[in-house]
């Protein structure tokens, strides 16, 4: 079985669930890659307030910056100390 | 991490830019959904947003700025090619610089002035003139001369000098000439007559200040008048100090006796060690037998420069 089916079935997410609509990487506290953004809500150096396809994602930390923001991807960078669902 | 959508190239170099406005997420929103790509965001305040687009988005992105009515202005450049960059958006500067610097590099070969100076300055025309003859004047080129050969061959030039220095500086060169440390006799301008101090012949006769009382071919005893103080202008004569050269031809005998009949050489010797450092024209020796040994005489012919003044 494959790495990414056996994920989806850890997650109950193999019975005709559509594709997770967001996937995040963290990098320790430095940074953070968020897959599938519609929009950025908010940016500042505390705080950035992402819009996904369906709810929102907030990055809490300090001297936050976006390191590449392209069609559906941001990388931020800094030191984050929290990443919530809204 | 997703490949990059945009298919702009990627020549490693960035454009920065500040966007002023309110609402600048939109702003973000609104470039990402036309395909720009942003890079490095960094928001300064409620207004103001820096950020770094792709060389070759540049344009597309002024675009999109002027369409949504935002202000921006351009920081700079950054990447791994700001250099190039750099380089070739001013290429005329570049292109002047090497012109000027290859022009300073050809023209600093050229001689445009040779000066002479130190002691030996007073025979700078003979230095001159030796060194037209090697080829080293003005407007020539110190790509084509050896300046050490030079020194070398201006000393074995003129023998009153006894130290000569060729330094290149800018386009000058420089010449410094050291006289030989023999005494050179000073002129006193108190001499009103010349006396002849030596029996010979008259070989030549130079009188830059009075009257020559003699001719080439006279033959002259020790204290005759060569050149008298005088000089006559418009029907009066002057009283003037004499300033005056004259070499004559002299002729010695000098004996020597000697118990050796091989003994010629060194007879020669002798006599012209008596002589001194005068221009030896010919030497003749004649060997007298005696009692028990030989007598030896060498006559020598030798030029004598006197001088007056």
């Amino acid at each position: 079985m494959g790495f990414i089916e056996e994920i989806k079935r850890s997650f109950c997410l193999d019975q005709g669930i559509a594709e997770p609509v967001y996937r995040a990487v963290i990098f320790g506290d430095g940074g953070a890659y968020v897959e599938n953004v519609k929009a950025i809500i908010k940016y500042s150096c505390e705080e950035v307030l992402l819009s996904l396809k369906s709810g929102g994602l907030k990055i809490s930390g300090s001297e936050l910056y976006i390191k590449k923001y392209c069609a559906g991807d941001v990388v931020v960078c800094g030191k984050i100390t929290t990443i919530q669902r809204t | 991490m997703r490949k990059d959508n945009d298919n702009s190239k990627d020549l490693g170099l960035y454009c920065v830019y500040e966007v002023y406005g309110l609402n600048t997420e939109r702003f973000m929103n609104a470039v990402k959904k036309r395909g720009v790509t942003l890079y490095d965001i960094k928001k300064y305040s409620n207004k103001r947003l820096r950020l770094a687009v792709k060389f070759t988005e540049s344009q597309k992105f002024f675009a999109i700025a002027e369409e949504l009515c935002y202000n921006i202005k351009k920081v700079g450049e950054k990447g791994r090619a700001k250099q190039m960059f750099c380089l070739f958006s001013s290429l005329g500067l570049i292109i002047g610089a090497i012109a000027f610097i290859l022009i300073a590099v050809l023209a600093n070969d050229f001689i445009l002035d040779i000066n002479y100076y130190g002691s030996g300055k007073i025979y700078h025309r003979e230095v001159q003139e030796y060194l037209s003859g090697k080829g080293v004047e003005e407007y020539k080129r110190f790509s084509d001369i050896d300046l050490a050969m030079i020194e070398d061959g201006i000393l074995a030039d003129n023998e009153h000098l006894s130290f000569a220095s060729c330094t290149k500086h800018g386009n000058k060169l420089l010449i410094e000439l050291v006289l030989s440390s023999e005494k050179v006799k000073g002129l006193n301008g108190n001499v009103y007559q010349m006396h002849s101090t030596e029996n010979g012949v008259v070989e030549s006769v130079k009188v830059y200040r009075g009257t020559a009382v003699v001719s080439v071919g006279d033959m002259v005893r020790e204290g005759d008048l060569l050149v008298d103080g005088y000089a006559v202008i418009k029907d009066q004569t002057i009283k003037i100090n004499v300033l005056a050269s004259i070499t004559l031809a002299v002729e010695k005998t000098y004996e020597y006796k000697l118990v050796g009949d091989d003994e010629q050489e060194n007879a020669e010797i002798f006599a012209l060690a008596e002589v001194g450092d005068e221009d030896i024209i010919s030497t003749q020796v004649q060997k007298i037998p005696l009692e028990g040994e030989y007598l030896y005489k060498v006559t020598v012919k030798y030029r004598r420069v006197l001088y007056a003044g």
